[in-house]
């Protein structure tokens, strides 16, 4: 019984090792992607500079706290965004989700160990050097509060792991409508809207960014970017956690279920 | 006549394959639409009514994102394709061995069988942006101005083929998997924004080195005659269609160049 969980667990490691082999073995992928997120942060960079410039900038947001935000935010896009969506949907168009499934291992985690893996490789491999140009280029806008990392890095693994559960929830879909590019392209692009990454929520309209608080969404990216900026009110940084991690339970409980009830009536045809 | 007529062939069974799929065309044109929410959400949000940046108002720059719509969308029926997977397709798997045997140019050959009409989306996308931020910026439309629009908007997508053409043409002599779209794609994001908020080598990168900012940019600059400002350039609009005939001209000279140097994996 402890050797089959010995020998289990050894299999989802060896997914995990694989799954960073592979992203190591496309050299030229790391380093246009590697280089394509800061070149399109320049634009917000010096959108929001110019606006500042003349004195137009928000008044909740001094220039270097939404600077931090953004910068810290795409660093997170970059962890977080691995395509679950797409390549669970995928699995699913095409009938090679058979294969998966013949695997002596459960199907949720074998993806969730790849998403881990290849989270602590894009953080390592992507995100803190894009990170460090940043510093680099405009460290005298950006805004270093060291005493607020711990409190970030709790909530980006929040963060991570709901992110996981919403693109395996989009993935798991495709079992019972049609998902495809561009359909996952455009929920991809809502979330984007909703989770704080393209503008603060804080920023929108009040009956906007009410209806957004009621979603898991902010966890992806606003709370933990206002836990690390220190601006959370304290009565809001109380219940955070607790909230995050119950919609990540919710989450998970809803795919488990749409899987399992997807599989029970699975039937592929062919060899 | 005869690269007419094989023209819209290859567009009528492009558009007969698409038409199988009708669902996927509307969402397409959701999903386009919902990408420019986000830009326009975003500077909407920043830019309220009244305020401008660098002589830009949030509605011109609506009407720069529409134009941009428009001429990205117009070439990428024709060359973004291509663009995606020439390098992998064409050079490594050596399937432009069979285009060369063929009794059409190489480059047209690539671009008939590689049209993307769902790309169409993407301008119609464009005009709706454009008529939405004319009506709001009060802009009076008159034949002589129709026609300017549509030599800007034709002198950028021209650019914007010319430029995708150049760096496919890269892969005659630097063969990869990985396409030069996506950091193209990148750069491309900036010039949805005025040029004149970046730093000097910045624009002047984006303007004479690789010039995306002609693309969109410019002609919406000369279109709405918006001053650029001090640290801009001001690009008068006939130079706008040359700039785009000379790159595309430099374009299809490298193309044919690295056609000569063009080896064949044997594959």
């Amino acid at each position: 019984m402890f050797s089959a969980k010995i020998s289990r667990a050894t299999g989802y490691l060896a997914l995990g090792r694989v799954a960073v082999l592979e992203f190591l073995a496309y050299r030229a992928n790391l380093v246009v992607e590697f280089l394509s997120y800061p070149l399109a942060f320049l634009g917000y960079f010096f959108f929001l500079h110019g606006l500042f410039l003349f004195g137009h900038g928000p008044q909740n947001y001094p220039l270097p706290e939404l600077l931090t935000y953004f910068s810290l935010g795409w660093m997170l896009r970059m962890i977080f965004h691995q395509g679950v969506d797409l390549s669970l949907s995928s699995m699913i168009a095409t009938g090679q989700i058979a294969q998966e499934l013949l695997r002596p291992l459960d199907l949720r985690l074998m993806m969730a160990t790849r998403f881990a893996s290849l989270g602590a490789a894009r953080l390592l491999g992507y995100a803190l050097p894009s990170l460090a140009l940043l510093a680099l280029l405009f460290s005298p806008f950006l805004v270093w509060l060291p005493e607020n990392l711990l409190g970030f890095v709790i909530f980006l693994a929040v963060g991570f792991w709901l992110s996981f559960e919403l693109q395996f929830l989009i993935g798991v879909l495709a079992f019972y409508v049609t998902m495809n590019y561009q359909i996952s392209w455009t929920l991809d692009l809502l979330i984007r809207l909703a989770s704080g990454l393209i503008i603060p929520l804080d920023l929108y309209p009040p009956w906007v960014a009410r209806s957004l608080d009621i979603l898991p969404f902010k966890y992806l990216y606003f709370i933990p970017l206002k836990v690390y900026l220190g601006s959370l009110p304290a009565s809001d940084l109380i219940l955070a956690l607790p909230v995050g991690l119950a919609w990540w339970l919710a989450l998970w409980a809803l795919n488990r279920l749409l899987l399992h009830r997807a599989l029970k009536q699975l039937a592929i045809l062919g060899s | 006549m005869r690269f007419l007529t094989l023209f819209i062939i290859h567009l009528q069974r492009q558009l007969q394959t698409e038409m199988q799929y009708r669902t996927n065309l509307v969402v397409g044109l959701i999903s386009q639409l919902t990408f420019t929410l986000l830009s326009v959400a975003f500077v909407g949000t920043f830019l309220k009514y009244g305020v401008s940046i660098n002589g830009w108002s949030f509605w011109e720059m609506v009407f720069l994102f529409g134009m941009g719509d428009m001429t990205f969308g117009l070439s990428a029926i024709f060359v973004f394709r291509t663009f995606l997977i020439f390098d992998s397709r064409y050079i490594i798997e050596g399937q432009l061995d069979q285009l060369l045997v063929q009794p059409l140019h190489p480059l047209a050959n690539l671009i008939f069988r590689n049209l993307d009409v769902t790309n169409l989306m993407v301008v119609l996308k464009g005009v709706l942006i454009v008529c939405i931020a004319s009506g709001s910026l009060s802009l009076s439309w008159n034949f002589l101005k129709l026609t300017a629009f549509l030599v800007l908007t034709l002198g950028g997508a021209l650019m914007y083929a010319g430029i995708y053409v150049f760096f496919c043409s890269l892969g005659f002599w630097w063969p990869r998997r990985t396409s030069f779209a996506w950091p193209i794609l990148s750069l491309n994001y900036l010039t949805q924004y005025p040029l004149s908020i970046y730093p000097e080598g910045l624009q002047f990168f984006l303007s004479f080195i690789i010039p995306l900012g002609f693309a969109a940019f410019y002609p919406a600059q000369a279109f709405l005659g918006i001053h650029p400002g001090p640290r801009g350039y001001w690009i008068p609009f006939f130079v706008i269609p040359v700039a785009a005939a000379l790159v595309w001209g430099v374009s299809w000279t490298v193309f044919r160049l690295g056609l000569d140097n063009y080896q064949s994996s044997g594959t």
